[in-house]
């Protein structure tokens, strides 16, 4: 049920006035309450989680976002004629976005991709001795090469068939290993224009300043990606058409000597999505700044596919923390081997001088998730070496630990399986009560090495839960291989569990139980087996856990075992009460209070002793009773049950 | 019915707006700027992601303004670009921040009063939590709640049926109180 806010807390939250507690409940009721919300929209004042209030808070956003629009259109914008995107539909990619899941994984398909870097490729080294611009001699500056125009006077067929170059359109200069022979027919070696060649490199830079200033934004700053990207790609629009890789320009420009025009050739290939290469060269060459680092596209796959951009941001990363934002939001095989020789080459310094504060360290860590941070943690508190970096890494871990149990598990399994019984590491996980590394630790009790330290830790581990795990472990699934010791020393430890267990037992199968019953011979594990016992439900018992409980019971052969059984017997259905009457005889101290109570009911003394000897006697064998055993019982039982 | 609640002008004004007419093309967008840049907030979580997604709603709404169905209005096309320009922000976005969201995003614990009694936090958390939720979900969430649309406008926005409106209205609430419910029902 929900509450429905009084007029006087609407009006509150309608006027605008401070935020009380119960406007929390009204922005519930906003989503769950059409009634509500009614009343709410009625105010027409809804501070800014209504944010349909936009004029109340910004009344000029319009305007802005019109005169922005005008300034795109006179820039021509909008010309652009290869911009064919429907407005009624997402992209092809939106279908899938649903979840809100980020797709900017490449499109075009792979065949298609290959050729078309074939293609450049082969073109590429066609044109090389007639294609090295004046950029040459700078070293940063790429080899940049032109396409013909077709020999037929139409649309080159090497012509970049993308209007704009996104994440799968790198700008790298294919190899030229990977180029076909150059007399290879169909390979022609067209001649080169270079008036043209620099004609159309001037058209690029022209395009790229005239990209309109919003005077919003911060003095020289360029206008709204969306409208640089429109605005330059439509006037790229005409030389691709005529088959010119204007995207090589650019690449020049990125890296040419002009920072005003470089920066703004790196606004667009932003804008338009980014090529890795490219942009891992403008980082290497410093063109953009931290700007360039911030509108990298985190996360998108197209960095960790580009060894460049890797490599580029690794070597910020020591000392920038969005490079390593950046690598830490890749989970590629490239990323993690930049991040561990980050991490490796810190931790060294930190172990060196024993502080991690004195080698960022910390810092690094204070960085990485949770899942990521820990098994450096681990690694930090070696033993040995640096005491300090040691005290504060435990500290840290068992900080984490507490928000993230499982990967903390993970972090210390490879330990556990690896350490010697001494590394002070392994404490961690009782420290940590990390109840999922109960069964790994349970399985060093088989190797005779690691026995008694194993032992001692699952003593001091036992949370219920991870008493369970063992339980499971040392019992259900390993019966042969059951240590009675390790039980009896955690029962012994932590008494209160075996209630605990017992609650849990009754979910285990009976054979467990009775493998686990068949350690515990003390009150703990008496308490246990009555705990699991108690928790039955009195109805149906379908799948016998009952009998195998009783089973178990009988074998513990105690007074105090025989007298609870005794306690529950008129709470049984009456072939349970049967048997339980005849366990709770043969039980050593139990019999004659059995024989007693059997007898004040009107049933034969004699009867029961034999049954309760025949029981026994199978139960001492691990063998449940059989019906034909428990007739006699049962034929006197209707007398009983009248006596009742 | 809020889908045919339309300036009685719209027609005339968007022929002039298709004829090149700013003034005309302005006072259109004008009319329903408001409820678009809403729906970007409310879709991406914030002021500034839903200006640069209303920017490239507004070139795309220019540039395709001949598409427009005068008898379907000038609204559920301007809309419909908006959801389609703030989806694809969204996806853009979640690739770039993918990293921020492997720990757990804040949430007001059952019980913890002092999280309650803030009642910014709590706001915050609600539009956190609307901003999560599928886009088709949160978009017709909010256009049915605050901007009163009915299944069949909301359906025109969306690109979608009346009734799966109805059932994405339907999702989303059950979500809301799913995340919501055991922190605020007493």
């Amino acid at each position: 049920m929900t509450r429905h806010p009084s007029d006087a807390q609407l009006v509150r939250f309608a006027q605008g006035e401070q935020l009380a507690e119960r406007a929390v409940e009204i922005a519930f009721h906003v989503a769950g309450c059409a009634e509500c919300a009614a009343r709410i929209h009625a105010e027409r004042a809804l501070d800014d989680f209504v944010v349909r209030s936009a004029p109340l808070v910004d009344a000029h956003a319009a305007d802005r976002a019109l005169e922005r629009l005008w300034r795109a259109v006179d820039a021509g914008a909008l010309d652009d004629a290869g911009a064919t995107d429907d407005p009624g539909a997402l992209d092809a990619r939106s279908e899938l976005s649903d979840v809100g899941e980020a797709t900017d994984a490449p499109t075009r398909r792979p065949a298609l991709r290959l050729v078309t870097a074939l293609v450049a490729a082969a073109l590429l080294l066609a044109l090389l001795p007639w294609l090295i611009d004046g950029e040459r001699d700078d070293p940063r500056a790429p080899v940049v090469a032109e396409a013909p125009p077709a020999l037929d006077g139409g649309a080159h067929p090497f012509a970049d068939p993308a209007p704009e170059f996104g994440p799968d359109t790198d700008l790298e200069p294919a190899r030229p290993d990977a180029a076909p022979p150059r007399d290879e027919p169909g390979t022609p070696a067209p001649p080169v224009d270079l008036e043209r060649l620099a004609a159309t490199r001037a058209r690029v830079a022209a395009a790229l300043l005239d990209v309109p200033v919003d005077p919003h934004a911060p003095a020289g700053a360029p206008a709204h990606p969306a409208v640089a990207a429109e605005s330059v790609s439509a006037a790229l629009a005409p030389l691709r058409a005529e088959g010119w890789p204007v995207d090589a320009h650019l690449r020049g420009l990125v890296l040419g000597d002009d920072v005003a025009l470089a920066e703004r050739a790196l606004e667009h290939v932003l804008a338009v999505g980014g090529a890795p290469s490219l942009l891992a060269q403008a980082l290497r060459a410093g063109v953009g700044g931290d700007a360039l680092l911030e509108r990298l596209p985190v996360g998108a796959s197209a960095l960790g596919d580009s060894p460049a951009l890797v490599a580029a941001l690794a070597e910020r990363a020591p000392h920038d923390a969005r490079a390593r934002a950046l690598l830490l939001a890749e989970p590629g095989p490239r990323t993690r081997r930049a991040l561990d020789e980050l991490f490796g080459a810190a931790l060294e310094r930190a172990r060196l001088a024993d502080d991690p504060r004195d080698a960022d360290f910390a810092t690094l860590c204070a960085e990485l998730p949770h899942a990521a941070a820990l098994p450096w943690l681990v690694r930090a508190a070696r033993p040995g070496d640096a005491p300090a970096l040691a005290d504060w890494a435990r500290a840290r871990f068992l900080a984490r630990a507490a928000v993230a149990p499982n990967p903390a598990a993970d972090s210390l399994r490879p330990l556990l399986a690896d350490a010697p019984d001494d590394d002070p590491r392994l404490e961690w996980l009782v420290d940590a009560r990390l109840d999922a590394l109960v069964p790994d630790l349970a399985q060093r009790l088989d190797a005779r090495e690691h026995a008694a330290a194993a032992r001692a830790r699952l003593a001091r581990l036992a949370t219920p839960a991870a008493a369970y795990a063992l339980f499971v472990e040392l019992a259900e699934d390993q019966r042969g291989r059951a240590d009675p010791h390790a039980l009896r020393l955690l029962l012994h430890e932590r008494p209160a569990l075996a209630e605990a267990l017992g609650a849990r037992a009754a979910d285990a199968h009976g054979a467990a139980l009775s493998a686990f019953a068949e350690t515990l011979s003390d009150e703990p594990a008496e308490r246990l087996l009555l705990g699991a016992f108690a928790a039955l439900p009195v109805g149906a018992d379908p799948r016998g856990r009952r009998a195998e409980l009783l089973t178990a019971l009988a074998r513990l052969g105690g007074e105090r075992a025989g007298l609870a059984l005794l306690a529950r017997v008129d709470a049984l259905p009456a072939d349970d009460a049967v048997l339980a009457l005849a366990w709770a005889t043969s039980a050593r101290l139990a019999g004659d209070a059995a024989t007693a109570r059997w007898s004040a009911q009107g049933g034969d003394p004699g009867t029961l002793a034999q049954v309760a000897a025949d029981v026994g006697e199978r139960a001492d064998r691990d063998v449940r009773p059989s019906p034909r055993l428990l007739r006699p019982l049962e034929r006197e039982l209707p007398r009983v049950v009248a006596l009742r | 019915m809020t889908t045919t609640i339309r300036p009685p002008d719209e027609t005339a004004e968007l022929a002039a707006a298709r004829g090149g007419d700013r003034a005309a093309f302005a006072r259109l967008v004008r009319a329903h700027h408001d409820q678009g840049l809403a729906l970007a907030v409310r879709l991406l979580g914030n002021r500034e992601d839903a200006e640069d997604a209303m920017q490239d709603a507004l070139i795309k709404t220019l540039r395709h303004l001949h598409r427009v169905e005068p008898e379907r209005g000038f609204r559920s096309w301007f809309l419909r670009i908006v959801f389609n320009q703030s989806l694809d922000a969204r996806r853009r976005r979640a690739a770039r921040t993918r990293h921020e969201h492997a720990a757990p995003p804040p949430s007001a614990r059952p019980g913890d009063a002092a999280a309650r009694a803030s009642g910014r936090e709590g706001l915050a958390r609600v539009r956190a939590l609307m901003a999560s939720l599928p886009p088709k979900q949160a978009a017709a969430l909010h256009l049915r709640v605050f901007e009163e649309f009915d299944y069949a406008a909301i359906a025109e926005v969306l690109g979608i049926t009346p009734g799966s409106a109805r059932v994405y209205l339907v999702k989303a609430r059950r979500a809301l109180r799913a995340q919501l419910g055991e922190e605020w029902t007493p």
